[in-house]
Formats: C-alpha cells, structure tokens, sequence
C-alpha cells in the first residue's frame, strides 16, 4: 500500500514561488496527471515527491514518513524527468543494468523485458550517444520501470515519440496501475492524460487551481449510460 | 543584421551576473594592494617628514603605488595571475552554453552564422577587455585618493621599477598618466583577446567551467616556456609572458613592443579563425 | 555494501575513465621532466652542481615550491610556476565530474540510493582517489623517464642542486641526503583537501567559483609563508625538514585533515539541503 501526501507544500528559489501550498494526496493503484502550461511548476512537483528539492515550507510524505526528514528519497520509486540521462559510451542494456545493480532487484532478465516493453532491442550493442531522441526518451521510460517501483513519476514521457510510441507508454501506463503502482504523470496532450489518467491536477503559477476526478466522471457516466 | 546581433550579444555580455561578479571580484583584489600601500605610503611619509634633507617625495606617488605600478603587494600577484579567469568568466562560457542549450540553432537560422559568429567574438572581447581594464582603473582612481601623483624621478629607478630599457620609460618619467593609459589598452587588448581563448576553447569543449578556466591554463603554459627560453645569465632577453608583460612595471625582464604586437597578433590570428572561420563551417545538430 | 557499489561507479567513471585525469600528469610530468632534465646539464656543465641528479631531486624540483618570499626594491614577487602548475592543474581536473554526475545519470543512481551522504562520501572518496591518482601518475611518468635516460632513481637529493634552484643561501637549510617517507606524502595529502574545500564550495558557488578560490588560495600560500595557509605545508622547500624555521611536518597533517574533515562535513550538511536542478 503506497500514499503520497503533500501538505502545504511551498518552495522558493531565490526570489520565485515555483510552488505554493500545494496540497495533495495520492494512493497506489491509480494514475495522477499533472496539467498545465510551461512554467507552471510541474516538474518542481515531480522533483518534490521524488526528493531532488527540499520544501521551503510544508511536507512531503510517503507512507507516512516525511521526506528530509524520516527518509530522503522514497524507498521504491522510478522516475523520468526532463531530459533522459545515461553514460554515452555504453548501451542501453548496460546503462540499465549498471543501474539495476544498485539495489539489486532486476534481474537481467527483467531488464531485457522491460527494454523489449519500450520498443527497444536489449542486444542492440548501439552506444547511448548514438541514441535518436526518441530511443532515449524510450530508454529513460525503461529505467523508471524495470524495478516495478511502488511509485512512477513521468515527466513529459510522449515526448519525441512517434504514434506507436505513444501507445506503448500509454499501454505501460495502464500496465504499471493495474500492478497497482502510483504512477504520476505529465503530459501536454490534454488527450492522453484524460484517457489515462485518473484525477487530473491541473497547475498555474505554482498552484493547483483544479482537481478534476476522471473516474468518478467516468463511472457517472457509465451509469448514465 | 550584424549590427544588431552586436547589439544583442553585448547586451547579453554587459547585462549579466557573470560579468559583475567577475568586476566585483578583480575590484576587491585590487583592494587588497591599496590597502597593503596605504599602509606603506603611512610610514613613507612619516619618514618623509621627519628627513629635511632629501625626503624622496618623487619615489612614493600614485604611479608606482597603484597595482600596476608595483609588483610587491598580495593584491598585484593575485590580480595578474587570475586575470585569464576574471576576463572569461563574463562571457567566455556563452558559446558552450549555447551549443547545449540549441539556442545557436535558433539565432544562427535567424542572423546567419556569419553574424552569429562575429557578434560573439566581440562580445566575448568587449566583455573581457572591460573586466580586465575596469578593476585596474577601479584601483587607479581610488589609489589616486591616496597617493600623490608626483612625476616619477628616473633617479629613483629602482623604487619606481622602471628601468632604461623597461617599455616605454620615456613615457613614465615624462607624461606619466599616458603612460597608464597606454598600458590599460595594452590590457584592454589582451583581455579582450584572452577571453576570446576561452570562446575559442568552446568549439572543442563541453562543459562551460572548463571554457572558462581553459586561459588561465593557457597562460600558465606560456608562462612555463619561460623556463626554457632564459638559460643564459648574460642575455639580455625580453619578457614573453603576459602574466607579467601585462604589468606596466617591470617585473623580471623587460616587455617589449615586438613580443606584445606579436603575442597579440598570434593570439587575435588564432582565436579569430577557429571561433569564426573555422567553427562556421561546421554543421549545427 | 551500497557505498561500496557507489564508490566503484565513481572510482570507474570518474577516476579509471576520465582520461583528463590520467593525461593530464603525465603531459606534466613529462614536461617538468625536460626543463628539470636540461636545468641540470646546464648546471653541470657550468659547475654549479657537482654531480648528476637523481629522481629524489626532481620530485623535489616537482613539489619544492619557494623561498619565503620578502617584498622589497629589486624582488618582485614571482610565483613557483612549476609547483603552481602540479596542484592548480589537479582541481581543474576533478572540478566537473560531480556536478556532471549530479544533472546525469547520477539523479537515478542518488534516488535509487535512497542516501544523499552516501552519495558525498562517495564523491569525497572519489575525490581523494582521484587526488593520489593525479600525484602517482606525475611521479610515475617521471620514474619511466628517468629509467628511460637511464638516471638514478633513487630518493637521493643533492644540496646544491636545490641551492641554485631556489637560490637559497648555504645556512638557511639543513645538509640533507635522501627525501623521507612523510615529506613524500605531504603534498598529496595538502592537495587532497584543497581539492575537497574547491568540492564544497562548488556546492555553494558556481564550480568556476569553486576553482577561482582554490587557485587563490595556492597563490597564497606561495606569498605568504603562514601555517594558516595549507599550501605552504604542499612545497617540500618550506617544511621544517628542509628549511631551517620552515612548517613542520605534523602541522601540516593535522591542516590538511582537519581541512579534508571540515570541507568534508560542510559539505555534508550542505548537500543534504541542496536542490538538485537541472541547468
């Protein structure tokens, strides 16, 4: 069982309020989505929750234990943010086993899977350097997965991708929830994140201005129907 | 089209954290020389007082108490050892950030890169040019709140550092303020053209720290040839470093107007063609 | 065990395949080399040193540094270009690879790590590795040349060489034969914490800044003769071994680790606040 809960959760750098009060709270099993436009703080959410930056004020807790605090990353967590970032002079599949070797939990086998699961080849002995765009976007996908993570946090995953690309991140998506994971996702195609998403944290300037819950809409809806 | 990106890579240069800090930094260093001489010129003119006999007023005044008048204190190492530092850090790290931020993409499709390229070049110039010349003229000005400026005496030699055959001794011991200032645009020229090193060390570098620091390394190396080139105790050779040519005082030997013109000329050669000529003509991923 | 896995990706990343780190002293120690190298056969030939020079003299001519230097009329301050150039050098080299690994790779690697201090001590080992690398290569290219030529390499040092050098009068040192053990391992040991401080402080300045105040401090050091200024306890000319009233030895182990301790838990407490953004 996973929760996330952001209490007042406000950080400043320097002289800008990139998030202000936001309070939120997420379980395992479903798939939170993060819209809003460029600079509307995102990502420092996303950077919040996975412990790169320190609140100036309020708490971020996962199951109950305060990040900075009690833990300072959570303890299961997968995570693409930004621009993916590996070692260009190795592989995919080394890139990936290198890091599955910290806390031991992918097999190698697994790894194979899950490179297979984002479209890519695990034998393509091919250098990260040489990686288009769009295979690096996939390979970063790959690497917040392969140790089925309690929590996923995916920033912009669609990114560079072509159709069939998309449809595969949304098809993992939809895999990792039912694996009842907490995924977190952002997305500035409107469309997908409502497809997959199951309550929808729209964000302006820092804040979170509306929480729209996409399934309670649906369920309606159904019974409507 | 290349007056406006001028326009734009200046504004970019001049209007930037980098180029103040690097400013405030060389003015502090330079604080530290005053300081050190104020505390000299105390006891001088105590001594000046009490000596009716010759009290030596034109061995301590402005022009050899300023830093680039005196190769003595904390305040002049320092400054003309950092000084390929303080010079690339303004502007010399724009065209590495560029490159990875894809900005040069955008500003080459709309200026061409024959205006990108040039536009940059004298940015980085103008910018290290000023951040080198600024804090000396910084400490000049407030030297000159200090200090007298009394016409150095060519009998005084050996306190004012000026030799015969130092460069352009005629000028020091006559119009001495010329004197300084044809320096600064020594100093202007070769700051200028030392962060360029830095702009010209992006085409091969990643990382914006190491275009940075690249001159200061470069500088070293040429300060180092210095070991090889003076073996003999009865040469009298000529000063080919700009750690040290760059002082209007002379330091160890003699600067000279042919190594200056042709270091600047090599350095201007060098940097010009391979941050403009040469980088152009490759492709923008 | 995490640490352990850790420090191998830092050691192999930063250290094993940074080719700067590698190069770079041995570019200087071969070029030190060569100016040492027709230094003494000018020296020999004009018989200001009576023998030949051993391996022991040019480690010393690498890490001597300078006379205490006293302003006055005709004594401009000139710094040791050669003993700048060794220890300027090696915090320009392992100045980017932290923060590089930080915006990279590194992001996954730390969260999966779960431990922010295990991440530093890993970057401090990493950098105090790296250190001992940097001087054990310059020696060690220095040791091939000298095999190579066919010159003595043993630690022997001569009086008379280093006289002329550093243009030292007969009483102001000790007569001494050989270098010992702990003056040997000194200025690695100097090196290794001013290459931390230059670590820690990047986390509060820009990295240039960072380097901008180690350089500083070097240049210092070679200006002032102070057991405040940890440089000083790096140039072998200036320990009391060598310098009659120079800084002891012990004084310099204790600032060096005291230096390599504060920077170490400065930094520490720093990165445990510090934001990690990408830029």
């Amino acid at each position: 069982m996973v929760r996330i809960e952001l209490d007042k959760v406000t950080k400043r750098i320097r002289k800008n309020t990139v998030l202000h009060e936001v309070t939120l709270k997420m379980h395992e099993g479903r798939i939170y989505g993060l819209q809003g436009v460029n600079g509307s703080g995102k990502t420092m959410l996303m950077r919040t929750v996975i412990g790169l930056i320190r609140p100036t004020e309020g708490s971020v807790s996962v199951n109950g234990r305060i990040l900075g605090r009690d833990m300072e990353f959570p303890e299961s967590i997968g995570f693409l943010l930004e621009n993916p970032a590996f070692l260009g002079q190795y592989s995919g599949y080394e890139n990936l086993n290198m890091l599955a070797g910290i806390k031991g939990r992918a097999l190698t086998g697994q790894i194979k899977d899950c490179i297979r699961a984002v479209g890519l080849d695990p034998e393509d002995k091919k250098k990260y350097r040489k990686y288009s765009l769009g295979m690096k976007q996939r390979l970063g996908i790959a690497a917040a997965i392969m140790e089925e993570p309690d929590i996923v946090v995916l920033d912009e995953p669609t990114n560079a991708l072509d159709e069939s690309g998309v449809r595969l991140v949304q098809d993992i998506l939809r895999r990792e929830k039912a694996r009842g994971a907490l995924v977190i996702l952002s997305c500035h195609d409107i469309g997908i994140l409502r497809e997959l998403s199951d309550e929808i944290f729209r964000m302006e300037a820092g804040r979170v201005v509306e929480h729209i819950c996409l399934n309670d809409e649906r369920q309606e809806e159904g019974g409507d129907a | 089209m290349l007056r406006q990106m001028i326009r734009m890579e200046c504004r970019k240069a001049f209007r930037n954290k980098m180029f103040y800090t690097a400013v405030a930094a060389g003015c502090i260093i330079t604080l530290f020389a005053l300081v050190y001489y104020i505390g000299i010129y105390q006891n001088e003119l105590t001594m000046m007082q009490a000596d009716d006999v010759n009290p030596m007023h034109e061995a301590s005044g402005l022009f050899n108490f300023w830093i680039g008048g005196e190769p003595f204190s904390f305040g002049s190492a320092a400054y003309f050892f950092m000084f390929p530092l303080l010079t690339a850090i303004p502007y010399g790290w724009s065209y590495c950030g560029e490159k990875r931020s894809g900005y040069i993409r955008t500003a080459v499709v709309q200026a061409g890169k024959k205006a990108y390229f040039l536009a940059k070049y004298t940015a980085v110039f103008l910018s290290g040019a000023l951040a080198m010349v600024i804090p000396l003229a910084f400490d000049f000005l407030l030297s000159a709140l200090f200090f007298p400026a009394v016409m150095p005496s060519p009998v005084y030699c050996t306190s004012t550092g000026i030799f015969y055959d130092s460069l352009m001794s005629m000028f020091y011991y006559t119009v001495p303020l010329l004197y300084v200032l044809i320096y600064l645009l020594i100093d202007f020229i070769f700051g200028g053209l030392i962060a360029c090193i830095s702009y010209a060390a992006a085409c091969f570098v990643r990382y914006r720290v190491v275009a940075v620091i690249l001159p200061l390394f470069f500088m070293l190396a040429v300060h180092y040839l210095r070991q090889f080139v003076y073996i003999s105790a009865e040469v009298r050779y000529k000063e080919i470093s700009p750690m040290f040519f760059l002082r209007p005082v002379q330091a160890a030997y003699p600067a000279s107007w042919a190594v200056i013109l042709a270091e600047m000329a090599a350095l201007f050669l060098v940097t010009f063609f391979l941050s403009v000529i040469w980088e152009r003509k490759h492709e923008i991923y | 065990m995490r640490f352990i896995r850790y420090f191998l990706f830092d050691l192999k990343q930063g250290a094993l395949h940074n080719k700067a780190l590698l190069l770079t002293p041995a570019a200087i120690g071969a070029l030190v080399f060569l100016d040492f190298l027709f230094k003494a056969h000018r020296y020999l030939a004009i018989g200001a040193i009576e023998e030949s020079v051993s391996y022991g003299d040019y480690w010393f001519y690498l890490y001597g540094g300078m006379k205490e230097y006293t302003p006055g009329p005709g004594n401009a301050f000139s710094f040791p270009v050669v003993w700048m150039l060794v220890f300027a050098a090696v915090p320009f080299v392992l100045l980017n690879y932290p923060f590089r690994d930080m915006g990279g790779i590194g992001q996954q690697i730390l969260v999966r790590s779960r431990s922010r201090s295990t991440w530093w001590l890993s970057k401090c080992c990493w950098n105090f590795v790296g250190t001992v690398l940097y001087h054990l290569m310059l020696q060690t290219v220095g040791a091939a040349l000298f095999l190579l030529f066919g010159m003595d390499l043993t630690y022997r040092i001569h009086m008379d060489f280093i006289r002329v050098v550093y243009d030292a009068l007969h009483e102001e040192l000790w007569e001494r034969s050989a270098l010992p053990l702990a003056v040997l391992v000194l200025p690695a040991l100097v090196s290794a914490a001013v290459n931390m401080l230059q670590m820690t402080l990047s986390l509060f300045v820009r990295p240039m800044f960072g380097f901008f105040a180690a350089a500083l401090l070097l240049l210092a050091s070679a200006y002032l003769m102070s057991p405040v200024l940890a440089g000083n306890y790096a140039m072998a000319y200036r320990c009391d071994w060598m310098l009659k009233g120079g800084v002891t030895g012990r004084a310099g182990l204790t600032a060096a680790a005291a230096l390599f301790v504060a920077a170490f838990l400065l930094g520490l407490v720093r990165f445990h606040f510090y934001d990690i953004l990408e830029e």
